[in-house]
């Protein structure tokens, strides 16, 4: 099927004259009707092998977020001393791993649109791509991201929600809430 | 005011707790999914697939009746010394979809139990009989019988007993006395919550597992029981299809899934002569959509419910530790019934307990904003509003679908009904919570802040759009998608759970509900199980001094 946006033969920053028509249509079509994300990008293609040390996030998953998780988490990734970008995309990888493979499929076709500079501007207000952007800029650019509604604002959540929920799950990010834990049992 | 601060319980040692499942291999007749790679058949009086409430309620009756049992399971072996309290870890490996899951449109998030005695092991307890207007609709429009309150109470109390359910009998936490305080200072309507404990340290992880076995969850009352009665358990391993030839069931087709929940590849064909689903909402239908089992008028998955849960969020000036404490003991009914049964949609108020990672996900936003509301943690209450679903012409629930891998998806298109329901539920949670003495309120909703009064958050809350995403909703309870009833046009299986086509496949779950019930389901299932499944022991097996 081809009805998203078709990346075979084009720049992985790029998007084919064809492609960004559809994704206009399916875009608008998806800002009506609330649809998820399935429908929108059939039709992507995508790698399928994890990044090495991941079980699921691909290299291109993996340096898509990891400029968007210090903005993401706030002064969450700071609260833990010693933290980096990459615990928590190793949290999230962790995360995923109780997911649904269609569940995961959705969001790796979410990031994989996100690759692509057209599809940023629609969903985010903004073609810089994340690494290019600047931790201020960021911020402005989630800001403008979370404003938007519809496909926008699912894909802001579908992306966001999981990374917070992912990285406060940790021990030691838990704590940094001032949540004092769980009680002692001894198991693993 | 009374002081219900509660100590820091991360000094708490939990140690020397018996665990029913304690060399449950040597004892009992368990089989490990992850370690079958050989295709293999057993044979079986019944096979019942999945272990949760409805599942283990029939599990101990029909195998303490004498019939030879095999359990399912699609979830690992837990039990109480694996329970580590770690929020990760229960997501991960005892909830549907590492508790990911959510609604087609990503609107609704759903929290499901998927592990040995299902989601009887990470729920909050609640015990509630079914309110009689739910039964009564049941009765008269889907022409359920033998349902009706006065018929259905011995049962209740029957697994009462079995399940010690009692009236919470300690003072609340801090964060369910808001019911309280809320409630009086308007003149609402509030009670004790009775709770399926015994012997309860009141310590607030009853969605990690319970880690002191004095929750009465199925996996330490009615299935021990069924495996001291010679049951078998065979866990990892997901029912994929029932094999039929439209008119009856002569085998399940079994997948044994590894510890990273894949196929290790081999088939168990599990021979019965009678089969019981319980793999509760969603996954029942999905069971039956996968099978192709016969489904003339196209009822399969349909209406399936949620009591869609809005939420909001108070600061007190005090600590609230809303982790710790019995997660519910209090309630308000005010507003279940208050429009009529089928009128604009009613709601039940509670509280629910927060950990970091799920309050994390429920409060949202990014950035600054995200990391100020986390770190409010120990200083926030949380009410939520459980909308009844399912008994107004507008409001016809969600379809379960099947992905092309077959996993199932819940489409739940948010009715104006249901939006009008969630605007006025959140109304009722941030007066109450204002009530109670709260400072700041803020209702679950992306674009609201914090109101500094109930006079500012209703003006506020006027501009805000009720639309799906802009709402924060959640649900833990799936019901429906195999409704049950003698209307033949509407109900997949019988008043007492039979399945129309197939003649040997039962249905007892939460899935046979007509509608949602406006209260927390636990103990619907399990007295409508006991009933149903005592009645298919009395036509298996009759007592010799009955027959
Ligand atoms: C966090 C949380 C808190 C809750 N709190 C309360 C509460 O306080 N009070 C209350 O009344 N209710 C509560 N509930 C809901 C209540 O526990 C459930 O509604 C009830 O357990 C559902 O029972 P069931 O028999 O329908 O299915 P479940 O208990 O969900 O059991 C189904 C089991 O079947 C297994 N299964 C499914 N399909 C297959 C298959 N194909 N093959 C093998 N196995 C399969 C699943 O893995 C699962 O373990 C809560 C739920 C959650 C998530
Ligand atoms: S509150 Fe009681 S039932 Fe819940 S986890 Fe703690 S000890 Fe168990």
């Amino acid at each position: 099927m081809d009805q998203g946006i078709d990346r075979r033969g084009a720049d992985r920053r790029g998007i084919g004259r064809r492609g960004f028509l559809k994704l206009g249509f399916w875009g608008s079509a998806a800002l009506a009707s609330g649809a998820a994300l399935t429908p929108l990008l059939t039709g992507c293609s995508r790698s399928d092998t994890p990044a090495a040390g991941f079980a699921h996030l691909r290299d291109n998953d993996v340096s898509l977020l990891r400029p968007l998780v210090k903005p993401v988490l706030g002064g969450g990734l700071a609260a833990v001393p010693g933290a980096t970008a990459d615990d928590a995309l190793h949290a999230f990888d962790r995360l995923l791993e109780g997911g649904y493979a269609g569940t995961r499929d959705q969001l790796f076709q979410l990031m994989d649109l996100l690759q692509l500079g057209a599809a940023r501007w629609w969903l985010t207000g903004t073609w810089a791509a994340f690494a290019d952007q600047s931790d201020t800029e960021l911020a402005a650019t989630l800001a403008q991201w979370q404003s938007k509604e519809g496909f926008a604002q699912l894909a802001f959540k579908g992306l966001t929600q999981p990374l917070g929920m992912a990285w406060y799950v940790t021990p030691e990010a838990a704590l940094s809430t001032g949540y004092p834990g769980p009680p002692r049992t001894g198991n693993v | 005011m009374p002081d219900l601060s509660m100590p820091d319980l991360s000094k708490l040692e939990i140690r020397n707790i018996r665990d029913p499942w304690e060399n449950a291999d040597q004892r009992w007749q368990v089989i490990d999914g992850a370690q079958q790679t050989r295709d293999r058949t057993l044979e079986a009086d019944v096979v019942i697939i999945g272990t949760g409430a409805g599942g283990g309620v029939s599990a101990e009756i029909l195998s303490q009746r004498g019939l030879k049992v095999i359990l399912v399971e699609a979830g690992r072996l837990r039990s109480s010394r694996d329970f580590n309290l770690d929020e990760g870890d229960a997501y991960r490996h005892l909830y549907q979809e590492g508790a990911l899951r959510a609604t087609k449109d990503g609107a609704i998030t759903i929290l499901q139990g998927r592990t040995v005695g299902g989601t009887t092991v990470v729920n909050w307890t609640s015990s509630f009989r079914t309110p009689e207007q739910t039964l009564d609709f049941w009765q008269r429009q889907y022409g359920v019988q033998g349902t009706g309150r006065s018929a259905l109470n011995p049962w209740f109390e029957r697994m009462e007993k079995r399940l010690g359910v009692h009236p919470w009998q300690m003072p609340p936490n801090a964060n369910n006395d808001i019911i309280k305080r809320g409630c009086e200072a308007l003149g609402w309507d509030w009670s004790v919550i009775p709770r399926n404990v015994s012997g309860c340290w009141n310590i607030g992880y009853c969605g990690m597992g319970c880690p002191t076995n004095a929750k009465q969850s199925m996996l330490v009352t009615t299935l021990p029981a069924a495996m001291e009665a010679g049951a078998t358990l065979i866990h990892s391993a997901q029912a994929h299809r029932l094999i039929h030839d439209g008119g009856k069931v002569s085998a399940v087709e079994v997948r044994p899934l590894d510890q990273h929940k894949q196929p290790t590849g081999a088939t168990l064909t599990l021979k019965a002569a009678t089969v019981i689903a319980a793999g509760g909402g969603i996954q029942t239908p999905a069971l039956l959509m996968r099978s192709e089992a016969p489904d003339p008028n196209g009822r399969v998955g349909k209406r399936t419910f949620l009591h869609v849960t809005s939420f909001a969020f108070g600061h007190y000036g005090r600590d609230i530790a809303p982790f710790y404490g019995a997660p519910q003991s209090l309630h308000s009914d005010q507003f279940t019934f208050a429009e009529g049964v089928a009128g604009p949609a009613g709601y039940k108020l509670e509280m629910m307990p927060l950990h970091p990672g799920l309050t994390a996900a429920l409060l949202g936003s990014v950035g600054e904003e995200a990391r100020q509301r986390i770190t409010e943690l120990p200083r926030t209450a949380a009410s939520i509003a459980l909308l009844r679903d399912g008994f107004h012409d507008d409001s016809v629930g969600g379809t379960v679908e099947l992905r092309d891998n077959g996993e199932p998806v819940l489409d739940y298109p948010l009715s104006d009904y249901l939006l009008d329901g969630a605007r006025r539920s959140l109304h009722s949670q941030v007066e109450m919570q204002f009530a109670a003495g709260a400072e700041r309120v803020r209702p679950g909703h992306i674009r609201a802040p914090y109101y500094p009064s109930w006079k500012a958050a209703r003006q506020g809350m006027k501009d805000l759009a009720y639309q799906p995403l802009e709402v924060a909703l959640g649900s833990a309870h799936v019901m429906g998608g195999c409704a049950m009833g003698e209307d033949e046009q509407h109900c997949v299986v019988d008043s007492h759970g039979r399945h129309r086509q197939l003649e040997n496949l039962y249905v007892f779950d939460g899935s046979v509900f007509p509608t949602s019930l406006g209260v927390n389901p636990q103990l619907t299932i399990y007295g409508l199980s006991a009933r149903n499944a005592s009645a298919l022991a009395d036509r298996l097996k009759p007592v010799a001094n009955n027959a």
